[in-house]
């Protein structure tokens, strides 16, 4: 691989520094630096072999997590993926479940009308039922009524038959009584003669 | 024989590369920071600043340092930041200055006799 221009690389490194608005990228390592030189110098700081073991360290940190960080970068990206996976499949499963559900219940969707439909037939019904049974009452009563204006009639009826009875029988007893009178029995009999002569008559 | 050849010859390379590297980084820094030295106008203006601020502080003490202390308060945290930068690059060129007025970078090098441990 063809090494970066130098230019490039030292913008790039300079970019890569955490600067912010009060203490910039290059003012970081400018400071840093002349710290560095204050420290060395002033045996604040003694390089011995020790530094160089650090250097060494730092070195060896560098190259392992330029060669083991793509490793492990691939591992938590494949398991990142595996775990995403499961979770858009869950999210899926759901969604076909809730899905699901909703057909089931979309058979219900005109419950609203049908029942406000069921509620103003039973009222429809509940009129026609109190309307039935006033009816009915009326009926009865009208039944109760007849029945005893019937008996009423019946009652009469007999009353004047016994009444019509008696008077044919006092009548009956009457003008029997009548028969047993001799004088009746004369004035009967003159007048039949009577009549006799009189069709006789009519006969000549 | 060569293959060790070519292993130098590639670690020579990366020490050049690399040492191209830093010497672009200064550059930006150099230029960023503006390092370079001033003009002489500009030397004669902060010193003429500073002297007329010394001549100030002298004839009126008291006026002067609320005035100071006045400013120092109404500094923030980020300009107390990046003042103490500078006092530390400062500190860090002077630093750099002593080592190569003593040509040594720790400690002073002895011109007398040498000690004699009996």
């Amino acid at each position: 691989s063809t090494p970066v221009d130098p230019k490039t690389k030292a913008n790039a490194l300079i970019d890569s520094l955490p600067g912010n608005s009060f203490l910039s990228k290059t003012g970081i390592l400018a400071t840093t630096a002349a710290a560095s030189v204050y420290a060395i110098s002033s045996e604040l700081y003694v390089v011995n072999d020790e530094s160089i073991l650090l250097v060494t360290f730092l070195g060896f940190i560098a190259l392992i997590s330029k060669t083991v960080a793509p490793l492990y970068g691939e591992m938590a990206k494949n398991r990142t993926d595996h775990v995403v996976g499961l979770l858009n499949q869950a999210r899926a499963d759901h969604v076909n479940a809730v899905k699901t559900r909703i057909d089931q219940v979309s058979n219900l969707k005109d419950v609203v009308s049908t029942t406000k439909a069921l509620f103003e037939m039973s009222k429809e019904t509940a009129a026609l039922e109190a309307e039935a049974f006033e009816l009915k009452q009326k009926v009865a009563v009208a039944s109760e009524a007849k029945s005893v204006l019937d008996s009423w009639v019946r009652y009469e009826a007999q009353v004047r038959q016994h009444e019509q009875e008696q008077l044919a029988s006092t009548v009956i007893s009457k003008v029997q009584s009548e028969l047993q009178n001799a004088k009746f029995q004369d004035k009967v009999l003159a007048q039949a003669v009577e009549e006799v002569e009189r069709l006789f008559a009519k006969e000549k | 024989i060569s293959q060790y050849i070519t292993k130098a010859q590639g670690f020579f390379n990366q020490a050049i590369y690399w040492t191209k590297v830093t010497v672009e980084v200064s550059k930006q820094i150099y230029i960023r920071e503006g390092l370079a030295p001033p003009s002489v106008a500009e030397i004669q203006q902060v010193y003429q600043g500073l002297y007329k601020k010394a001549l100030e502080f002298a004839a009126q003490p008291k006026t002067s340092a609320d005035g100071l202390i006045k400013v120092a308060k109404s500094l923030s945290k980020e300009e107390y930041l990046r003042f103490g930068a500078y006092f530390i690059q400062i500190v860090g060129l002077f630093s750099l200055g002593e080592i190569i007025g003593r040509r040594q970078i720790v400690g002073y090098p002895s011109f007398g006799p040498k000690e004699h441990h009996h």
